[in-house]
């Protein structure tokens, strides 16, 4: 029911680039649309890999894998149809599932300067909790990966499923944000070279020699031990640090070229387009343009007669009867029919609103509601096959 | 820890429950906010004082009711009831300064920017102040006093939690033991532990969980239900199911003017068949929400009480109307 005619299909948009992130809100269905997405690439040829940072399995059960997916696993098609399943010559789909843990680890251990090092770092009590929660490091991990990736030329395509967020921005500023703190952290904050990690000269370095006074609140409130074990924890990473800024700007590179597009997915509600509308300006701020705009889960109403329905069923046709169950029946359906064709009218209302502002020469692709719910690799098919036509 | 929990199932009302704390948790786009401001005009229509809790500054009370932000402290927002938007930097500041008179370690922890980000993302210290915050309103008085040994009437009945979506609202949840664990003595380390014993009083506080028929939301409330039992003793109240999509031709003697209807829909085609297939549709959601529900029901123990999917827009009326039915849930 658009009005407008993108110049491009979203095929198109997406055909050359070797990084796709699909971003938005929480709810919309990113992980199901980057699956999917994936899946329409590699029917095209390529070699391709979905990556994402869910943590609630969502992925794996919705390419029907009953693992972990903690590295890049081929996903069987056998589950689908003969048609369905055959992919071109050389093309493949992969997927894997980030743990922000196990990638921290990797980094330690790739990067530290020595094993020393390596081990003080892996050993330290902070360090488990900081590898989880430490804000940013679930972006900054997902960054290494996807450079990582990249970099080793195994696949043509690379779908990010980015985390649900309300600030668009984040996905990208996290890690920059993560390094600088740890950066400043370890100027201010830098540990002897040789002994142990006193807390009384951690509390020294950290606030200056004048202020003890402030180090003995610290101690008072959460005890020595808290201090000397974040300020080692921090102290130990300044031999990662320069490598970790360089690989940031790196995929920041990356992700700005032409070589990645964005595709931003919303709900057909009034409140996810609006936020959708939000995100995509916000990514412009950021100097991200979005190549694409996914609306999934729209009413399944056909589109020939997504207009305004007789206001009773007997003026569609039906025809009166003596029953008073049957007459019953008719009306509630009518009733529940028309509701959907009012909730569509408004819907395609706010997803044209949504397209005027962010450009009618985006590809839009409306996904509609499938019957019944995507969480296997039958529906991921059809779901690629609606998108690939997009 | 107190001794094991009673059964859930001895729970008259489910949604509210008869503790003066609930936490409203849920996956992210399930409906929490929904639930938790139709609770709160419900409760407060009833003659109760009502504080609806908002965390990680999140407006939504706000954008339902209509009225402008209701930012921090707590604001009134309809007759009775009162919101507030609980921001960790604000919580922060109030929980150390007013409620701790911590404020050394607050000007330590907020004048230092190399120590904050490390205190909050590894101490989880504004998760801690956040849920200290409610604790603070709990603690409220009519009178204007304050604290564990106040007298008086309180100043809320009732004070309800929209958490945020489920992995922050369990991180939330678990805050205090979090800091017990790491501190293990000191003044913060006893703030905790008195938060952690509010959270894990049954007849204080309570947990209501709120989900949709589908998949995944289903399985990661049967996560959070197994995950919330394992780790502490709060009292779970019920799952309620959001958004389910009413019955249609259901009864045994329906169905076969159902089977008619289809048959007479699509020769007649148009806007008859459409709506046919729309039945169809919806016939089959119905279907499946019916399975999950009883999945829900079979694997937490707990009750589950649906709610039907609102169309259209969500003003005052339904929210009135989803509170009465939340309400009038009886187990």
């Amino acid at each position: 029911m658009s009005s407008t005619r993108p110049s491009l299909s979203l095929q198109d948009a997406l055909a050359d680039r070797k990084v796709v992130v699909v971003c938005g809100t929480g709810g919309v269905g990113k992980t199901t649309i980057s699956a999917s997405l994936a899946l329409a690439a590699a029917r095209t040829g390529r070699r391709v890999l979905v990556m994402t940072i869910d943590p609630a399995r969502r992925l794996a059960s919705s390419l029907g894998i009953d693992e972990q997916l903690g590295e890049e696993t081929l996903i069987p098609l056998d589950a689908l149809t003969s048609q369905e399943r055959e992919l071109p010559e050389g093309a493949s789909l992969h997927a894997m599932m980030l743990d922000a843990k196990s990638t921290w680890d990797g980094v330690v251990r790739r990067f530290a300067p020595n094993a020393q090092s390596r081990d003080r770092i892996l050993s330290n009590r902070y360090y488990q909790r900081a590898a989880g929660s430490l804000a940013g490091s679930q972006e900054y991990m997902a960054m290494e990966k996807l450079l990582e990736v990249v970099r080793s030329e195994r696949y043509d395509l690379v779908v990010l499923d980015t985390p649900p967020t309300r600030n668009a921005l984040d996905f990208l500023e996290a890690p920059q944000r993560m390094m600088g703190i740890l950066q400043d952290s370890i100027i201010k904050w830098i540990a002897p070279q040789s002994g142990g990690f006193s807390a009384a000269r951690a509390g020294a370095l950290l606030f200056g020699r004048g202020q003890q006074a402030m180090f003995s609140v610290f101690e008072r409130f959460l005890g020595s031990d808290v201090l000397s074990g974040i300020s080692e924890f921090i102290s130990s990473f300044s031999g990662l640090l320069d490598g970790m800024r360089e690989r940031a700007s790196e995929v920041m590179k990356l992700l700005a070229s032409e070589e990645t597009a964005f595709v931003l997915v919303a709900s057909p509600s009034r409140i996810s387009l609006d936020e959708a509308l939000y995100f995509h300006d916000r990514l412009g701020e950021g100097g991200i343009s979005v190549r694409a705009l996914v609306v999934n889960r729209t009413q399944p109403v056909e589109d020939v007669i997504a207009k305004q329905a007789p206001s009773s069923p007997f003026e569609a046709g039906f025809a009166p009867s003596g029953a008073r169950g049957h007459q019953a029946l008719l009306e509630s359906l009518w009733e529940s029919y028309q509701n959907v064709l009012r909730q569509r009218q408004l819907d395609d209302r706010s997803i044209n609103e949504l397209h005027l502002h962010c450009g009618t020469e985006l590809p839009l692709a409306r996904i509609p509601r499938l019957q019944g719910e995507v969480h296997d690799l039958q529906a991921l098919s059809t779901l690629a096959g609606l998108l690939s036509q997009s | 820890m107190q001794s094991k929990s009673p059964p859930s199932s001895d729970i008259k009302q489910p949604a509210l429950g008869e503790q003066r704390v609930l936490f409203v948790v849920g996956k992210g786009g399930v409906g929490k906010s929904v639930i938790t401001t139709s609770l709160g005009l419900a409760a407060a229509a009833r003659g109760e004082r009502v504080c609806i809790a908002e965390m990680n500054g999140a407006e939504s009370v706000s954008t339902l009711l209509g009225c402008p932000p209701v930012g921090y402290p707590a604001t009134k927002v309809a007759e009775r009831l009162d919101a507030i938007s609980i921001s960790p930097d604000k919580a922060t500041e109030d929980y150390l300064v007013r409620a701790l008179r911590f404020r050394k370690l607050y000007d330590l922890v907020f004048r230092n920017r190399y120590i904050e980000p490390f205190m909050n993302g590894i101490l989880g210290l504004s998760d801690l102040c956040s849920i200290g915050k409610i604790m603070d309103l709990e603690w409220q008085r009519e009178d204007g006093s304050y604290g564990p040994d106040s007298k008086g009437p309180y100043r809320y009945d009732r004070i309800l939690v929209d958490c945020p979506a489920t992995g922050h609202g369990l991180a939330l949840l678990r805050a205090a033991q979090t800091m017990m664990d790491v501190t293990r003595a000191g003044p913060l380390y006893n703030n905790s532990a008195m938060i952690a014993d509010l959270l894990e009083d049954r007849s204080k506080t309570a947990v209501l969980l709120v989900t949709l028929p589908e998949e995944m939301p289903v399985t990661e409330t049967l996560e959070s239900v197994t995950s919330l039992r394992s780790d502490m003793n709060i009292a779970l109240n019920g799952i309620v199911i959001n958004a389910v999509p009413k019955a249609l031709a259901s009864s045994k003697d329906l169905q076969a003017f159902w089977s008619d209807l289809v048959i007479e829909a699509s020769a007649l085609g148009g806007h008859a068949a459409a709506a046919a297939r729309h039945g169809v549709e919806r016939r089959q959601r119905r279907g499946q929400a019916d399975a999950y529900i009883a999945r829900l029901s079979s694997g937490s123990r707990l009750p589950v009480l649906e709610l039907p999917k609102i169309s259209g827009s969500l003003g005052i009326d339904e929210l009135h109307e989803l509170g009465a039915l939340l309400e009038g849930w009886q187990q």
